[in-house]
């Protein structure tokens, strides 16, 4: 039992980072009902967009975190037109987006001469960009579409398949680190002879932060109200003229910069990255929003805690190889009991 | 066309693993199920019969029957608990349930030195996984004989399915997928079928990785990971999961594909998560779908006049329409 001050203070820390990714994760689900399968992969490249910003262009950390940031939401933006959008509304914009991203895949994939190679991913990357700038300038839709309520998802499980697997093509299927001197590593100790780490702590404030800034953005801004009415009802925030379009995009980006966040978080703090670390937290990320309640984000953060906590516990008391099955013990006994959440609103419809 | 065969041998047994497990989940997709169970289905069977072939004596029959058993023994009860869940919460929870299988074959080991007190078992192996002897397979008529089985259960398993497809089962299936309430209120116990379509998919998916144990030779926990669920979805979402055909398709398309595009070969992957997306936004009811190719060759035939019975009615028509 001495164990247990330093066993919180793990819970604390970890579940403070699982809290970023699943309020991301929740905030999509939220808006669009969709389960968005490839936040995990999101995750990782923000991790790593922070790595090529600290190793190969010697920035500094406070400079890499809010890029990586940045970096996470532009990719998560770009994810919804490729994955989502079509399955909603077919756009000439959207067509062409994804002939763009077919000739960028061919670029990064295929065994060219490093000139061709550079054309072809650039010219994809143009011609993607087009395709957005074409939705906005002129949008087209073509038709407007009733698909499966799994389309979305298997959609999303392609997406992250091929997020994963450039990752793995570009920085390697092996562990890389940050450098070792990046962050001071003297520990405090704190009563009870437990011990945190500066960077754990840098997580912790940092974490704590962006969900107040969320909050104030979810709950004070006009881009929040719009979002809570999409959420509420498309249909009449339609209605109302608000630019559905625009707000989902927005959600996305939020949702992908909170990833990328947690993504350089938990990449610092563990310092260990490779392109398979977002596996692990997805699965943990949705067991947080399913105890928070599917679309609340306050909930999302309360179970975050609860999650990251039991994950720390189980490694402490129990046997670390189990920890993820106790995960997914609690995932299957709250869909069981009280498929709408701790703290959702109570619908058994959507369940 | 022996040269072949014997040529593409591991590539031809893996189309056929494949197309099982395609099977096995079609059944599920088909009644309007989204279980990605099939991956911790095909580990249980994969184990059961790795288990027996390294422990005992007996012939791979009964590592299959035992596997087959045991997944549907799994699969009653769970599939009795989940399927009260729709959509994205099933999926979830069968998510779930892979990773929980996993991980007891990871650790299976302490948890049976704990329960027997025998520090020294080595059951499930862990992480390094069970590992089965080479045997140089014996060619029989054409084919080794661990292709056989293999052929010989997919050709059981289409017959079963195509008779299902033709009967009140799978116009039943088929109204659950398409409308559930309207379904239900038809009379048709909707719990009942979709735990029908859960267990023998769960069932299939552990026989097709008992069989799959000879070929692959090391049963590690890896190979059931989520991306093997989510391969055998592909399989359904690119051939259609309308119709029993759709899953061999898309099986003998995506298995055959890495092959047919080596230059890719390590971006295999890229290639996968591409035809998952472009045949779900652009193609939603995969490659086969009979609303579309049943009208191909079905629509000049329904354009003919009927056959009646009798030459005085024939006659009577026209006058009707005067």
């Amino acid at each position: 039992m001495e164990q247990l001050p330093q066993q919180l203070i793990n819970g604390i820390w970890q579940g403070a980072a699982l809290a970023l990714f699943a309020m991301g994760y929740t905030l999509v689900f939220g808006v669009l009902d969709i389960i968005n399968l490839a936040h995990g992969a999101t995750y990782m490249w923000g991790a790593f967009f922070a790595f090529v910003c600290i190793t190969r262009l010697d920035w500094p950390l406070w400079a890499a975190i809010p890029a990586a940031m940045i970096g996470a939401g532009l990719l998560a933006v770009v994810l919804d037109r490729l994955a989502f959008k079509p399955l909603r509304t077919l756009t000439s914009g959207g067509l062409v987006l994804w002939v763009g991203f077919i000739v960028l895949l061919l670029g990064l994939i295929g065994a060219w001469s490093p000139g061709l190679k550079w054309t072809l991913t650039l010219s994809g990357a143009a011609i993607m960009l087009g395709g957005i700038v074409q939705d906005y300038a002129a949008i087209r839709p073509l038709r407007v579409r009733h698909v499966p309520h799994l389309a979305p998802m298997i959609s999303s499980i392609g997406a992250s398949i091929i997020l994963i697997s450039l990752a793995q093509g570009i920085f390697g299927a092996q562990v890389s680190r940050f450098p070792p001197d990046i962050f001071p590593s003297k520990p405090y100790t704190l009563p009870g002879n437990a011990v945190i780490a500066p960077i754990q702590l840098l997580v912790l404030g940092i974490a704590l932060a962006l969900m107040v800034v969320l909050h104030l953005l979810i709950a004070r801004t006009q881009m929040g109200r719009a979002i809570r009415g999409i959420a509420w009802s498309e249909r009449t925030a339609r209605l109302l003229g608000i630019n559905v379009d625009l707000v989902v995009a927005q959600t996305f980006f939020l949702s992908g910069a909170l990833a990328g966040a947690a993504g350089v978080l938990l990449g610092l703090a563990f310092n260990r990255l490779d392109p398979f670390m977002g596996n692990e937290v997805e699965l943990a990320g949705l067991t947080v929003i399913i105890v928070g309640g599917m679309g609340s984000i306050g909930g999302a953060a309360v179970a975050a805690f609860l999650v990251g906590m039991l994950r720390v516990l189980s490694v402490g008391y129990i046997d670390s190889s189990f920890r993820d099955a106790f995960v997914f013990a609690l995932l299957i006994l709250v869909l069981l009991v009280r498929p709408s959440g701790i703290f959702g609103r109570g619908s058994s419809v959507r369940a | 066309m022996p040269d072949f065969i014997s040529h593409n041998i591991s590539t031809i047994n893996f189309i056929l693993i494949n197309i099982a497990l395609g099977l096995s989940i079609y059944l599920t997709l088909a009644t309007g199920l989204l279980s990605l169970a099939n991956a911790g289905f095909m580990a249980i069977g994969a184990y059961t019969a790795a288990i027996i072939a390294t422990k005992t004596d007996l012939p791979l029959g009964i590592g299959l029957a035992l596997a087959i058993l045991l997944g549907t023994l799994v699969a009653l009860p769970f599939g009795l608990v989940v399927l009260r869940l729709r959509d994205v919460y099933l999926a979830i929870a069968t998510l779930g349930f892979g990773e929980i299988v996993r991980i007891l074959a990871l650790n299976g080991d302490k948890l049976v030195r704990g329960i027997t007190g025998d520090e020294e078992l080595v059951i499930f192996a862990g992480a390094e996984g069970i590992t089965l002897p080479y045997t140089s397979p014996e060619m029989i008529l054409g084919l080794p004989d661990t292709t056989w089985p293999i052929l010989i259960y997919d050709l059981a398993l289409v017959y079963i399915l195509a008779t299902l497809y033709r009967s009140r089962y799978g116009r039943i299936q088929a109204a659950i997928r398409l409308d559930e309430s309207a379904a239900a209120t038809l009379g048709i116990d909707v719990v009942r079928y979709k735990l029908l379509a859960f267990v023998l998919g769960a069932a299939i998916a552990a026989g097709a990785g008992a069989l799959s144990t000879p070929i692959v030779r090391v049963i590690d926990p890896r190979n059931y990971v989520f991306s093997r669920a989510v391969d055998i979805l592909a399989f359904a979402v690119l051939g259609g999961m309308t119709h029993w055909v759709g899953p061999i398709v898309g099986a003998t398309m995506l298995t055959s594909l890495p092959e047919v595009l080596r230059f890719l070969q390590e971006r295999r992957d890229v290639v996968n998560g591409l035809i998952i997306m472009l045949a779900i936004i652009y193609l939603p009811r995969g490659l086969v779908d009979p609303r579309f190719w049943g009208g191909w060759w079905r629509r000049r035939p329904r354009l003919r006049p009927q056959k009646v019975e009798g030459p005085a009615e024939v006659e009577a028509r026209p006058k009707a329409y005067e």
